[in-house]
């Protein structure tokens, strides 16, 4: 069950990370990076 | 508002450099919590076992954590002390290492899991801004403990199901009570993270065959069962007795009767899974009250907020909250003197399982000397 919400994870920060450098908003990348911090904690175990 | 980039790569690429130091200066500070606090063995301490010594599943997981053996030269009974079940309560867990460093059996056995859940030491509750850490002064300096989370680490046991289902009662309870490892004893060998180890507590209780456990807690003040002792119906004659003793010393607390459909807990579920006599106590304690003010290590260690003050003068809380406040050194001389009180009314209903513990420091001498004079190096 972990792994595979690890991979949700994974498949989310990826999607994000695209929407990001696609995006010509600077506040809408900024939106973006501040949903990365905790999911990419998430996957790598940390908190 | 909008404002458009010329060229979104480059400050897409700007931004996930900050953010890769934002994460890596919490990664910092989050892996601190899994730094152990120091704790002392005082010369009472004949051997230090792992909880995995009595199921060895959680060998080797966050969950191990060690058990504090306390023998006397003479045979007797023996009594459970369990710190740190919720390690945002910290008068349990202080209390719990007090013992370890100052308890001294002659006749019978103390046991003291100091770190109950030691999974939920290695973290705390988001958006509860509580302290990481809380220190208390000693005669050589600084000692600092963690302030950890209720419910064991999401780190090592996700994700939570929407309904956590009490397995061997069927009780239903909000999903994150799955971490609550005071909602998952007598525990399964085969079940989650949390209830191997309530397992791994149930099994040490039945393999040494200990005759009162005690768990120690703490409330909001605004929580009803509170400045009280909770215990199993076998336990009430023990609880009563050891409650009267305590009112005659002077502390106001009071005794209630394990509820049977409330399940998961250990004043339930050990008492009815196992033969010892089960049992839990409670003290107030500001910091994880919805009430309190500004939540720092001070407001741990001393136990004043403003605002619990007015909320007292409101009749809205369970305890009396005067600017003294409920200071740990209090809160933690209750729980202590529960203890004795608990096996001492023990060995005089069973004189032939006596407890006989020297060094343990009195009721009076906690609350005026502080905390600090009997923790150790000193």
């Amino acid at each position: 069950m972990l792994y595979i919400y690890l991979g949700i994870v994974l498949l989310i920060v990826i999607l994000i990370l695209k929407n990001m450098f696609e995006e010509k908003d600077i506040f809408f990348q900024i939106d973006a990076a501040l949903v990365l911090i905790p999911l990419i904690l998430r996957l790598l175990l940390i908190k | 508002m909008k404002i458009e980039v010329k060229n979104e790569k480059t400050s897409a690429i700007i931004i996930c450099i900050i953010a890769a130091l934002c994460i890596f200066s919490l990664s910092k500070q989050f892996k601190s919590m899994l730094v152990e606090e120091p704790i002392y063995p005082g010369k009472g301490v004949s051997e230090i076992k792992m909880l995995s010594d009595y199921f060895e599943d959680i060998k080797g997981t966050p969950g191990d954590t060690e058990v504090y053996v306390l023998k006397g030269e003479k045979p007797g009974g023996s009594i459970l002390v369990l710190g740190g079940t919720h390690p945002n309560e910290p008068s349990g867990f202080v209390s719990a290492i007090l013992l370890i460093e100052n308890a001294v059996p002659e006749q019978g056995t103390m046991f003291v899991v100091p770190r109950t859940n030691n999974s939920g030491f290695t973290h705390d509750d988001p958006q509860e801004g509580s302290p990481m850490r809380f220190t208390i002064d000693t005669p050589s300096g600084e000692r600092w403990f963690r302030f950890g989370s209720r419910a064991t680490n999401p780190i090592h046991q996700w994700p939570d199901p929407d309904i956590y289902v009490h397995k061997s009662s069927g009780q239903k309870l909000s999903g994150s009570e799955t971490r609550n490892i005071n909602r998952t004893y007598p525990g399964r060998a085969d079940g989650s993270f949390t209830e191997k180890v309530s397992y791994a507590i149930t099994e040490m209780i039945k393999q040494e065959n200990i005759d009162i456990t005690v768990d120690l807690h703490e409330a909001s003040p605004e929580y009803p069962t509170i400045n009280a002792i909770v215990a199993h119906e076998k336990a009430m004659p023990l609880a009563s007795q050891a409650l009267i003793n305590m009112q005659i010393e002077g502390i106001n607390i009071s005794l209630e009767p394990s509820p049977t459909n409330l399940r998961g807990l250990t004043h339930r579920e050990l008492g009815d899974h196992t033969d010892t006599l089960a049992l839990l106590m409670e003290t107030a304690n500001p910091s994880q009250g919805r009430l309190r003010g500004k939540t720092d290590s001070d407001l741990v260690v001393n136990g004043k907020d403003k605002f619990y003050v007015r909320a007292a003068e409101h009749g809205r809380l369970y305890v009396p909250f005067d600017e003294k406040g409920h200071p740990l050194s209090e809160r933690v001389a209750r729980h202590i003197t529960g203890v004795k009180e608990f096996y001492t009314v023990f060995g005089e209903q069973n004189p032939d399982k006596n407890i006989d513990i020297k060094g343990i420091p009195n009721y009076e001498d906690m609350i005026n000397h502080g905390l600090g004079e009997y923790l150790q190096p000193r």
